[in-house]
């Protein structure tokens, strides 16, 4: 499904990500681990298109994709979340469902009617449902990070880029989240790469793991053996 | 002080606030949308003014002056986006650098305004202007024209915000860029969009103005910083903080002459905004951002 080869990226002519190689196969969740300013988020918004790559291949469904624009790679199917203000906190849930599916329909990807999206969304997560009408900025972050679910789906995406899930919410909610993204992997056939500081939870969900430090991804493996270890803190 | 001229100078405020509405909205629009402070949106007012004048010299009618005012107007604020602030951000520009990028072109705009046509003022042809007498009040069908045509072009503007989808993306864009992009919406393309619409409203104030007064090559620069002054005392990012912006400095631009004599009218403007900036700094319709 994805395939970045060699990627070499940064800020303003400074380099934050170097050589970096992962796959993502369909169907599969991977991890992206490590600590922070390890070059994780940058890799996720090189593969979509928001940030140059300078170095490498990126290529989705066998398309190359190293030099496309963030907004032809969503049509292409790939969505991005990113780790903070992943809602449009001026517009109501309503109207943020609807903007999520502004590049859906053309790249010869056949779209669903958009009613019939927007009830399977309130189905997964009703919440959505009673605050249609609701401005996003007055959701708590739960409820935010639930409609920036609810916004992916509404994309009808073939792979989620999703960075931080987890972050800022109570432990039992980072729990629901995931468990939400994998029953989302099940139900739709999506793949997943996911960038997450809460490694156990991370591991929970994924098939596999890459490992980053300082720009480079340094190591490769299974979720469950990766889980399996006493330790993986001396890995970052 | 003469009470009595109360309800003439309201109407007068109401008539004034409405061209300062619609200017606000299309300043508003771009400042929100793109975080540029488009100064040049002064140069847009005054090509839109004089193309209305040249289309008027021709003896055409007034209502293919505006369309030409608007047209004008738009493609240079089109173009002064696709030719000047892109390739800037593009290299990553700082604010300041953007802000003295439009100042500049604001000030060669005029310079070349000026060559062309000439410093004199030229009038805009094609329109007969008539007295209005209601009562004790009395205004002109020019005032009522520039009212209308205003109030025209914001509920115009309203609608294709709040009821279409390139105007939820519009307002996608200005709630948050990077989101919006991640969504597939083309922030460039927004971007150039939403400096049409303004400098199409812009280009037709233009108009406007030169039929109420006459077009001269500096007339854009005192009517676009009350458009400022207007969305900063509503509040950036609300169609509606603009219009009571407008409108409210139109009034106390009027009013104020009851208890001020003329020379100090200008200065009613700036008090206003330095009390909303102390009292409410985000504007008298702010909408409380999550």
């Amino acid at each position: 499904m994805l395939e970045v080869d060699g990627l070499r990226t940064g800020y303003r002519g400074r380099p934050a990500v170097f050589d970096a190689s992962l796959s993502v196969a369909e169907g599969e969740i991977v991890a992206l681990v490590g600590h922070n300013g390890a070059g994780k988020t940058t890799t996720l918004k090189s593969v979509v298109g928001l940030l140059p790559a300078w170095q490498g291949g990126v290529r989705f469904r066998e398309e190359d994709i190293s030099r496309s624009r963030a907004a032809d790679n969503v049509r292409r199917g790939l969505c991005f979340l990113p780790e903070d203000d992943f809602v449009f906190t001026d517009l109501t849930v309503e109207d943020n469902l609807t903007l999520a599916r502004f590049g859906v329909g053309s790249q010869g990807r056949a779209s669903r009617d958009a009613d019939a999206v927007r009830a399977e969304i309130f189905e997964v997560l009703p919440v959505l449902r009673e605050r249609s009408k609701q401005r996003a900025g007055t959701l708590s972050g739960g409820e935010r990070r639930m409609l920036s679910i609810g916004m992916a789906l509404a994309a009808e995406p073939r792979m989620l880029l999703v960075d931080e899930p987890s972050l800022g919410l109570a432990p039992v909610l980072v729990e629901r989240v995931m468990d939400l993204l994998a029953e989302l992997v099940r139900r739709k056939g999506l793949s997943v790469l996911m960038v997450e500081q809460n490694v156990d939870q991370a591991l929970r969900i994924a098939d596999r793991c890459y490992v980053m430090r300082a720009g480079r991804i340094v190591m490769e493996e299974s979720a469950a053996r990766l889980a399996a270890r006493d330790q993986w803190w001396d890995l970052f | 002080m003469e009470l009595d001229a109360i309800p003439q100078l309201v109407l007068d405020g109401l008539l004034t606030g409405s061209f300062y509405a619609m200017l606000a909205v299309s300043f508003g629009l771009i400042f929100a949308t793109t975080r540029t402070f488009h100064f040049a949106h002064a140069l847009t007012l005054t090509a839109g003014a004089y193309a209305a004048v040249v289309v008027g010299e021709r003896g055409l009618p007034f209502v293919l002056a505006l369309l030409a005012a608007g047209a004008v107007g738009g493609a240079v604020g089109w173009l002064t986006d696709a030719g000047l602030y892109r390739p800037l951000r593009r290299r990553g520009a700082l604010s300041l650098n953007i802000f003295l990028a439009s100042l500049g072109l604001l000030i060669a705009g005029e310079a070349v305004i000026q060559f062309v046509f000439g410093p004199n003022s030229r009038p805009l042809r094609g329109f007969t202007a008539a007295g209005l007498q209601a009562g004790p009040i009395a205004t002109g069908t020019v005032q009522v024209v520039m009212a209308g045509v205003s109030w025209g072009l914001v509920i115009l503007v309203a609608c294709f915000l709040h009821f279409t989808r390139y105007g939820l993306a519009v307002r996608g864009v200005e709630s948050n860029a990077f989101l919006a992009e991640a969504f597939g919406i083309d922030r460039g393309r927004i971007f150039g969009l939403v400096f049409a619409i303004g400098s199409v409203m812009a280009g037709v104030g233009g108009a406007l103005l030169a039929l109420q007064d006459t077009a001269t090559p500096t007339m854009g620069l005192a009517p676009i910083l009350a458009a400022f002054i207007a969305v900063f005392i509503g509040g950036i990012g609300s169609v509606a903080g603009a219009v009571i912006g407008g409108v409210l400095l139109g009034l106390l631009e009027h009013l104020g002459g009851i208890v001020l004599p003329g020379y100090l009218q200008t200065i009613v403007a700036f008090v206003l905004l330095f009390v909303v900036l102390l009292v409410r700094p985000s504007g008298l319709v702010a909408r409380a951002r999550g």
